[in-house]
Order: C-alpha cells, then sequence, then structure tokens
C-alpha cells in the first residue's frame, strides 16, 4: 500500500511537468504581443522594446520556460494588468470561494446521488425505479446554469426565500448563516446537475450486487432489508464509485464557471471569464493552473482511497 | 413513462425542423432592433413569443438560435470525432511506442476539468462561436480517441484482419476497409452521448459571454440577454432553456436506445 502511495507521488511529478509545460505553450500561441497588449496606447516601439526585455520576452522558448517554472516554485506568477496586482494573491483569494462552492455543490451531488441510485436499485420495479430512468435523463440534459436562473425565478424573485447572488450581504453582518445562505442555491444547481451521472452509476453498480449470493444468503439469514442494502450491498459497491467521484469533482470544478457567472460568486470561476474577455493571459494561466492542481490531487486521492478501501487492487 | 419521453421527441423534432426552416418562413429578422416594440408580451403586434429588450421579435431568435447551437454541436461532434479516431486508430493499430507516445498525449490534455481546458482554448483563439466550437471539440478528442483505441487494438488482433494482412493487404487497405466499418456501431453510440453535451457546453461558454457574439445568438445567448429582465419578468429564461434542454433529452435519448 505504502509503496503503491509512494510510486502514485512519484508519477504526479511527470505528470505535473506535463501539464505546466502544455499551459506554458498553449499561452505561447496567444496571437500578438503580450507587452503591446499590456501597454495598451502607450505601446509605442520604444516601451515595448523595454518591456519586453524587462519581462524575459526576448530569450528563447525553452529558457522562458524554465524561468517560469522558477518563478512558479517560488509562487511568483507574475502581475495581472487587467487588475494591478499579483496573480498569486488574487487566485487564492478567490480560490477560498471556489472551493467552498465546489466543495458544497460536490456535497449535494453526492448525497443525491448516492439516496436517488440506491432508492432506485432498490425499488426498481416499482414506479419510482421506473420514474428514475425519466429524472435520470433529464438530470444529464438540464444545464446547470439554466437550473441556476430558475433558482433565481423562483426562490429568489418570485418566493424572496434566498439572495439571488454573491457570497455576503454587503451590509450584512457576516457569518456562518449568512454565507449559507448565499451558498445554498449555487451549490443546489451545480450539485444537483452533476448529481444524476452518480446516481446512474451506482443504481447499476448496485443492480450488478444485489443478484449476487451473498446478498441471497444474507437475505437468507434473515438480515433486515434495509441493512442488507446499506451494509452488505453498498458498502461493496463504495470502491468501484470512487473513480467516477474523482471525474465528477473535474464535473463541478468546470461546473463553477458557469454557476460562479450566474450567482456573481467571487471564485476562480469567475475570475478566469473576466481575465479572457481583457485578454489576461498571466492571471488565466494562474487560474487554469490551480483548478488544473486541485483535479489531479482530488483523483490522486480518489486512487489512494480506492487502494485502501479494496486491497486486491494493489496486489 | 414510454408517452413522456416519446413526447419529447415529437417536440424536440418539431423545434429542430422549424429551426432548419426558419430562413423560408414568414419571420422577422432575428437581428433587427426595433425599440418602439420592446418587451412587448406574447401574441402582441404578430410576435407570438413577445419581443426581447432591443424589440427583436423573440420567436425568430429563438429558432435562429436553437439552428446555430444545433449546428454548433455537430460540427463540434463532427470534428472531435475525426480528430478522435484518427489518433485511436492509429493508436490500437500500430500499437507500441506510437499508441505511448499518442496516449500520453492524451492522458495530458484529461489531467485538466475538461472544461477549465476548453477556456485556456478560448483564451489563446479569442471569444466567438467558431472558436468556443473548437475549443470543445478539442477537450473531447482524449474521449473518442480512447474509445475507439479500446476498439482498434481488439479488431487489429482479429483473424480476418490477419487473413487479409496474409492476403498482402496494405495498412490503409486494413484501416479503411476492415477497421473503420466495423467500428461504425461505437462511433455512433459515442457520437450520440456526446452530442447533447456539446449542445450544452458550446451554449455555457456563449453564455458566458465567450461563445456567440452579439448581434448573432445562440441559445446561449439568450439566456443571458435574459437574465438582464429577471427581475421584472422572472420567466425570461424559460423559453431559450426548456428548448435546449429538449434537444439535450432527446439527444440523449437516441443515445440510450442505442446502447
Amino acid at each position: 500500500m505504502k509503496l503503491y502511495l509512494l510510486k502514485r507521488i512519484v508519477l504526479l511529478g511527470p505528470v505535473l511537468a506535463g501539464v505546466t509545460f502544455l499551459l506554458f505553450a498553449l499561452m505561447e500561441l496567444v496571437p500578438g504581443d503580450a507587452a503591446e497588449a499590456m501597454l495598451g496606447p502607450y505601446a509605442t516601439s520604444d516601451n515595448v522594446q523595454r518591456l519586453r526585455s524587462s519581462m524575459n520576452l526576448e530569450a528563447p522558448f525553452p529558457e522562458r520556460y524554465l524561468f517560469w517554472i522558477q518563478n512558479l516554485v517560488r509562487l511568483d506568477l507574475g502581475e495581472a494588468y487587467s487588475i494591478g496586482r499579483p496573480v498569486r494573491d488574487e487566485v487564492l483569494e478567490r480560490y477560498s470561494a471556489t472551493l467552498i462552492l465546489a466543495g458544497a455543490a460536490f456535497a449535494v451531488a453526492l448525497v443525491v446521488g448516492v439516496v436517488c441510485g440506491v432508492c432506485a436499485a432498490a425499488w426498481k420495479d416499482r414506479t419510482i425505479g421506473r420514474l428514475f430512468s425519466l429524472v435520470s435523463i433529464l438530470g444529464i440534459s438540464i444545464p446547470s446554469f439554466w437550473l441556476g436562473l430558475m433558482f433565481i425565478s423562483l426562490f429568489s424573485v418570485a418566493l424572496g426565500w434566498f439572495p439571488s447572488g454573491g457570497i455576503g450581504a454587503i451590509q450584512g453582518k457576516g457569518g456562518a448563516g449568512d454565507l449559507l445562505a448565499h451558498l445554498f442555491l449555487p451549490a443546489m444547481a451545480l450539485g444537483i446537475v452533476s448529481s444524476s451521472v452518480i446516481a446512474q452509476f451506482i443504481r447499476s453498480a448496485m443492480l450488478e450486487v444485489l443478484v449476487s449470493g451473498y446478498i441471497r444468503t444474507a437475505r437468507a439469514k434473515g438480515v433486515e432489508g434495509f441493512q442488507v442494502l446499506m451494509s452488505h450491498a453498498f458498502r461493496n459497491v463504495i470502491p468501484s464509485i470512487l473513480p467516477l467521484l474523482g471525474l465528477q469533482a473535474g464535473y463541478v470544478i468546470g461546473g463553477a464557471v458557469y454557476i460562479e457567472t450566474v450567482f456573481q460568486w467571487p471564485g476562480v470561476g469567475r475570475m478566469l471569464v473576466q481575465a479572457i474577455q481583457s485578454r489576461d493571459i498571466l492571471l488565466v494561466q494562474g487560474g487554469v493552473l490551480i483548478l488544473g492542481t486541485s483535479y489531479l490531487i482530488i483523483n490522486l486521492i480518489t486512487d489512494v482511497l480506492q487502494h485502501v478501501l479494496d486491497p486486491r487492487l494493489s496486489k | 413513462m414510454k408517452g413522456v419521453l416519446k413526447t419529447i421527441s415529437v417536440f424536440a423534432w418539431i423545434l429542430v425542423l422549424a429551426s432548419m426552416l426558419a430562413p423560408l418562413m414568414p419571420l422577422p429578422d432575428p437581428n433587427a432592433v426595433e425599440l418602439g416594440q420592446r418587451l412587448m408580451p406574447p401574441f402582441v403586434n404578430g410576435h407570438v413569443l413577445g419581443t426581447d429588450l432591443l424589440g427583436r421579435d423573440l420567436l425568430a431568435r429563438l429558432l435562429s438560435g436553437t439552428r446555430t447551437s444545433l449546428l454548433v454541436a455537430i460540427a463540434a461532434t463532427c470534428v472531435s470525432l475525426i480528430a478522435g479516431t484518427c489518433i485511436g486508430i492509429t493508436s490500437g493499430f500500430y500499437g507500441g511506442k506510437t499508441d505511448a507516445v499518442l496516449m500520453r498525449g492524451v492522458d495530458l490534455v484529461m489531467a485538466f476539468p475538461y472544461l477549465v481546458f476548453a477556456l485556456a482554448i478560448v483564451a489563446v483563439l479569442g471569444p466567438g462561436i467558431g472558436n468556443a466550437l473548437m475549443a470543445i471539440a478539442v477537450v473531447n478528442v482524449p474521449f473518442f480517441a480512447r474509445t475507439v483505441r479500446g476498439a482498434a487494438l481488439e479488431l487489429a488482433q482479429s483473424r480476418y484482419v490477419e487473413a487479409s494482412r496474409a492476403l498482402g493487404a496494405s495498412n490503409a487497405r486494413l484501416v479503411l476497409f476492415h477497421l473503420l466499418p466495423n467500428l461504425s456501431p461505437t462511433l455512433l453510440t459515442a457520437c450520440g452521448t456526446t452530442f447533447s453535451w456539446m449542445l450544452l457546453e458550446t451554449a455555457g461558454l456563449s453564455f458566458i459571454g465567450l461563445g456567440a457574439q452579439p448581434p448573432h445568438a445562440d441559445l446561449g445567448t439568450m439566456l443571458s440577454d435574459s437574465r438582464r429582465l429577471m427581475l421584472v419578468h422572472p420567466l425570461s429564461p424559460l423559453i431559450p432553456g426548456l428548448a435546449l434542454v429538449l434537444l439535450a433529452v432527446s439527444g440523449n435519448l437516441l443515445a440510450a436506445r442505442r446502447t
């Protein structure tokens, strides 16, 4: 087990190198001159020349990549010209907001997905089970940003139960209650949409397990239905859903870009959209880097967790 | 249950047909601004669905937006299908080092959450519907490449490929006449499942302002326009969103039927 963990962590090195290289190379392809874009109306040839050499833009590509990596290791991602502050500060500040939103949405997805998936498998011949196939197809077909808009229409505009956007009331006292009120609608919109994939997967995995011999034995011994379902069947399904959870985490991180736009949530996703519109490449780089790295780490965790829960995989 | 699904499909087909035939219908220009006619309710002055903030006919916009969204999703699926199939077949058929190099490249793209990588591509290419299409297509290439590689790997070992190789068939012939026809069921299913996803994601990029640029609209920009009216007309995002869901549901239903 320890060996596997070590192997995975060592393997993360080349992946990170590849990911950073891909990102750096991609941003190199941006048309136009970075120095010219930054200077805007002050882009006289003299100024451009000076800025280019101060930004190390004259050096050949491999040298610039190494220079960039060196700065990256020191957590120096440069200065975002569109907002006039270091990329690192901006990204880290917004990252906590994204983590809160994505974490809450993921929790919603997990709870709704598990409950619906298990119920659909347990009552597959009843109306609930049959209704599930319809609802789950609807679930994967509803865009989270539209669901968010409809939530605002219903719960914010018509009923006035929840605030329609932002992370906290402007004149409010702040605190956990305020945050929860602002978090509820975005987390629901994002979580419900990604729960349908989880539910579908759990349902089919459960149906596979429920026909196996040990379930019949347990039932024959007189174990109660609910206990058979949860501690016999569902427990064995958990290791196989972990990789899917890793993938869904990626979906939630990506979907946060939309939801942050709908609910004006001050996260990395919304920052990315604004950075793209103002062509602030360094800020884009920083945002993509932190979301990409989080995704890698989440997948590392689900992988390792899968091996912990199912030691047969390590053999 | 079957009835509900059938009704949804019928409505989706009506929407698709209407959007394709929209240029032939007696509808106002979807981009014609008429400020005197702003925010008309439905069925007033010949505007069946009413008008938007700039007095543009909502029905005409809905149909032209649906057409744009559909065509973009189909084009993105095709681009991704072709690129993914080429990579997958090369990888599965030749194996060895070619396979290793190509698959590491695919892994690299998959190391990013896909929408985030699509955003990085849009950042490079700049906002616009064509660029959004390319970005969404590129992030889906690994999906096709992996699916095709798996199937091609199996087919390349099969007896009839071995037999035609023994008869002296060239690699090109083996790929074109033996592998591709046998891969087509796999490819069709993969297209079905990705189409709906492409539809929603390209609309999403338009929604956040990185896809279709004004005055042209797809369903995503229509949704983003309707956001501004939500305080006065809370139901304004309903119709473009329903159109999007309708198309995505029927795409997913088609895919589900194939599997």
